[in-house]
C-alpha cells in the first residue's frame, strides 16, 4: 500500500481530463546501491482508471516510467459529482486505489 | 464457379487474414486483455514488433508532444495522440533502452486516444510511438442468388508507428548503468 496519488479532474465542455501523480519508487532492477549489491525491481505494471464503474483507461506499464509516474488523458463524458478512480497494482503484487470526484 | 462465388471466396481469403491479425495482437477488447510480457522484456525493437505481432507500418497520424532535448534523462515528459479513427491501444518505446517497450495504453470507446506521462531514457536516441486501431467496417458481400445481400462488419486493422529523436544532456544514475549495456548513442545517429 503506497502513499495517496494526486488525482484532479476536471469536466469542460463534455470532455473530462483526468491528470495523476503516483507515488512509487519504480525501481528498474537494475540499479545497485552504493554497497553494489542490486536494487530489486519494483514498479507499477498495471493501471485501471475508472469514470464511476466504467473503465476509461487500462495501461500496462514497463520499469522505465519514470519514478512517481504522471499520466494525463482525456475521456468523453463526466458530470461534477461523478468520481474517478484509479488504480495500480506493482510487480510486487501491491496495489493502490484512489478516486476523486470531479468539480 | 461463377464470378459471386469467386469474389466470396476471396472475401473469405481476406477475412481470414484479418483474423490471423487480430488474434496476434493481444488486445481486442479489455476483457480479454493480458499483459504482453514478452513484449516488455524485448531487449530490441524488433523483439518488441515480433512479439506485439508484426512490424508496424510508418504513419504521420501520431503527434509527439516531447522536447526536442531533454535535461534530465531520468524523467523526460511525453505525450502522444493518434489522429486515427478507432485507435483503441498506444504504446511508448524508446529505442535504446534495455527494454524498449515502456508502457502501453488502452483507450475504451469514449476515452481520447492521447495520454501524456513522464518516462526514463537512458540515452539519446529514438523515442518511438506504435498505434494500434481497429474499425468495424460494414462489408457487402456477394449478392448471390437466393442470398439476399450479406452485410458483414468487417474489422479493419491498423498498426502503425512514428518516431521522434529525443536529445539527453544529463543522463541520471539508472541510466548510466543502462547505458553501459548498450552500443554507444553514434550507432543511432543514422
Amino acid at each position: 500500500m503506497g502513499n495517496p496519488m494526486r488525482i484532479r479532474a476536471t469536466t469542460t465542455n463534455g470532455v473530462t481530463e483526468v491528470k495523476a501523480l503516483m507515488s512509487h519508487p519504480m525501481e528498474t532492477g537494475l540499479r545497485k546501491d552504493p554497497s553494489g549489491a542490486p536494487i530489486p525491481a519494483h514498479h507499477i505494471k498495471n493501471v485501471t482508471a475508472k469514470h464511476n464503474d466504467k473503465v476509461v483507461l487500462a495501461a500496462e506499464w514497463g520499469a522505465a516510467v519514470s519514478q512517481n509516474p504522471f499520466l494525463q488523458f482525456r475521456f468523453n463524458g463526466g458530470a461534477p459529482g461523478d468520481k474517478v478512480s484509479i488504480q495500480w497494482t506493482d510487480n510486487t503484487g501491491d496495489s493502490r486505489t484512489d478516486e476523486v470526484v470531479l468539480t | 464457379m461463377n464470378l459471386h462465388r469467386r469474389s466470396f471466396l476471396t472475401m473469405s481469403a481476406s477475412l481470414l487474414t484479418v483474423a490471423t491479425t487480430a488474434a496476434l495482437w493481444p488486445l481486442r477488447a479489455l476483457a480479454q486483455w493480458v499483459r504482453p510480457d514478452a513484449a516488455f522484456e524485448a531487449k530490441a525493437m524488433d523483439a518488441v514488433y515480433a512479439s506485439l505481432g508484426g512490424v508496424p507500418e510508418a504513419s504521420s497520424e501520431i503527434v509527439f508532444g516531447t522536447p526536442e532535448i531533454a535535461e534530465n534523462g531520468a524523467v523526460v515528459p511525453v505525450s502522444v495522440t493518434s489522429k486515427i479513427p478507432g485507435t483503441d491501444q498506444i504504446a511508448i518505446l524508446v529505442e535504446m533502452n534495455p527494454n524498449p517497450l515502456v508502457a502501453m495504453f488502452m483507450f475504451p470507446e469514449g476515452t481520447e486516444p492521447m495520454v501524456s506521462t513522464r518516462v526514463k531514457v537512458a540515452q539519446t536516441c529514438k523515442l518511438h510511438a506504435l498505434a494500434h486501431a481497429q474499425r468495424q467496417v460494414v462489408q457487402h458481400l456477394a449478392r448471390d442468388q437466393g442470398h439476399a445481400g450479406w452485410v458483414r462488419g468487417l474489422r479493419k486493422q491498423r498498426f502503425v508507428a512514428a518516431g521522434v529523436q529525443l536529445t539527453i544532456n544529463r543522463s541520471s544514475p539508472w541510466a548510466t548503468r543502462c547505458a553501459s549495456a548498450q552500443p554507444p548513442p553514434t550507432a543511432s545517429l543514422k
